[in-house]
């Protein structure tokens, strides 16, 4: 049914194991699909025609669209529902993963054993000291139990594991067999924007399970690759999983905030959906921190999930935000990213945000029909 | 750390409740639970169905065509009975408890 990769990191699945995970990614697809959209059917013909009733204008924000679709029946149902699929979704993952925990831990072991003394395999450096950001220890992000960041054994992966079967489910199969639908958009912006640009040494910042960052070394197989995060056990398996793909990069725990690379050494500054998992103030330390690290005439880029047009479209993409615990992204919606740019040190005129619409089929979409990526790029 | 340590069965974080009283919420989280473990069960008869056909044991249409006899009938609607009274348990303890309550409160 699904189209996941099935690499060496893959917790395998029994019968009923599959069919719950089949279960799950079949229920959210037909909650994006078929109950979603109801939610702005009754907002057009229930909720805004009342409001206008009560108030002779029609709501001035998302705040006010907040207010009266909390009580709405049918927005109540869809949101009940749609927060437990996020819950059972995890449960459906986490248990071939501790069924098969210690398997896992050894055969992460094995791949990165291969990888060290090798020149042409990457690397792994975990900072026990590193402090990891409040913003990813006062809730776990997207409800996953102990979220990127938590080890609960030695050398753990299982947040890893749980994470990459997790987020394609979560997408009902639209982030690609290996979740690559990120990584691929923002390489595609590159090569249609800057096709002469040839980055000779990456960053990917907030890399998690190394995903995208996967997809940047199939990319550019001649550029040095590093996927940094706060997390130790999405890297320890991001380290295995790109070792079983064959693709060599170097992975290691940092703040994206302030990192040990040197100043000016960097061509390229990547990072996939991770702006909005941060905070208001580490967002302008990133971007001066992406300023830092590039050398005169590198390039920043930044993909970012779009936060609605009208208030109604708004209120429902900050669903994630009240009830999928991603906290700061409800924030993001205010956020002038080419603002932020300037307050980290880039020029004004170096700066460009831009939109681009993946394909997608509309039982992949949660929160609306349409769905657009938002591009920040700045050269320094 | 050498000890593997179960990991929470829950996220941290506030957990947002829909409906004004939470107990219409954990209906909801609970038929979706039960709908999933269906799901679950109807596979593994899918399956099975689909392993006896294949190796000739039990044809496919043999399971659609099957009537029950008078004995297995019976035993069907007593299965049913005894489901439907732990489905509905606590809704008999409920009303049960109030009838209680109701009669100690007219003795006094």
């Amino acid at each position: 049914m699904s189209s996941f990769k099935r690499h060496a990191m893959v917790a395998a699945t029994n019968h009923d194991e599959q069919a719950r995970q089949d279960f799950v990614t079949a229920f959210r697809g037909h909650l994006s699909g078929r109950v979603m959209p109801g939610a702005y059917c009754i907002y057009q013909k229930r909720v805004e025609p009342a409001f206008v009733k009560a108030h002779a204008r029609p709501p001035a924000d998302q705040e006010e669209v907040r207010q009266w679709m909390t009580r709405d029946p049918y927005y109540q149902f869809w949101s009940a529902m749609q927060r437990r699929s996020q819950e059972i979704l995890w449960d459906a993952v986490i248990d071939p993963t501790e069924r098969q925990w210690a398997s896992l831990l050894a055969r992460s072991r094995k791949l990165a054993g291969k990888a060290r003394g090798s020149r042409k395999r990457g690397s792994l450096h975990i900072d026990p000291q590193l402090q990891v950001p409040r913003y990813h220890t006062a809730a776990d992000i997207h409800l996953q139990p102990g979220g990127y960041h938590t080890d609960f054994t030695a050398d753990d992966v299982a947040a890893g594991v749980i994470y990459d079967q997790g987020i394609n489910i979560y997408m009902n199969g639209a982030l690609g067999p290996e979740n690559n639908l990120t990584g691929d958009t923002l390489v595609a912006y590159l090569r249609e924007k800057h096709p002469d640009f040839k980055p000779q040494r990456i960053v990917d910042m907030g890399c998690a399970i190394g995903n995208s960052t996967v997809v940047w070394g199939r990319a550019f197989p001649k550029a040095e690759l590093h996927g940094i995060d706060v997390g130790a056990p999405v890297l320890r398996y991001a380290h295995a999983r790109a070792e079983s793909l064959g693709v060599p990069i170097h992975f290691s725990q940092q703040d994206a905030e302030h990192t040990n690379f040197k100043t000016g050494s960097v061509d390229l500054v990547v990072s996939h959906i991770m702006l909005h998992e941060t905070s208001k103030s580490a967002l302008v330390r990133i971007m001066k921190e992406c300023h830092r690290v590039l050398r005169p005439g590198g390039l920043m880029l930044h993909l970012e999930i779009p936060r609605g047009r009208d208030a109604i479209e708004k209120f429902m993409h900050n669903w994630e935000s009240y009830n999928n615990n991603e906290t700061f992204a409800r924030y993001m919606t205010h956020i002038d990213l080419a603002a932020e740019a300037i307050k980290g040190g880039f020029a004004a005129d170096k700066i460009r945000v831009d939109e681009f619409a993946p394909k997608l089929d509309v039982a992949q979409m949660n929160y609306t029909e349409h769905f657009f990526w938002k591009i920040l790029a700045a050269w320094r | 750390m050498k000890e593997m340590r179960d990991p929470p069965q829950r996220p941290k974080g506030h957990r947002p409740y829909y409906f004004d009283d939470p107990a219409i919420d954990q209906l909801h989280s609970a038929v979706l639970a039960l709908t999933g473990e269906l799901a679950v069960a109807l596979d593994r008869i899918d399956s099975l169905e689909r392993q006896l056909a294949a190796r000739g044991v039990v044809p496919t249409d043999a399971i659609d065509s099957y009537r029950p006899d008078a004995a297995a009938s019976q035993a069907r609607m007593q299965r049913y009975t005894a489901l439907a009274d732990r489905i509905l348990k606590p809704f008999r303890d409920y009303r049960e408890n109030l009838f209680e309550r109701q009669q100690h409160a007219h003795k006094e």
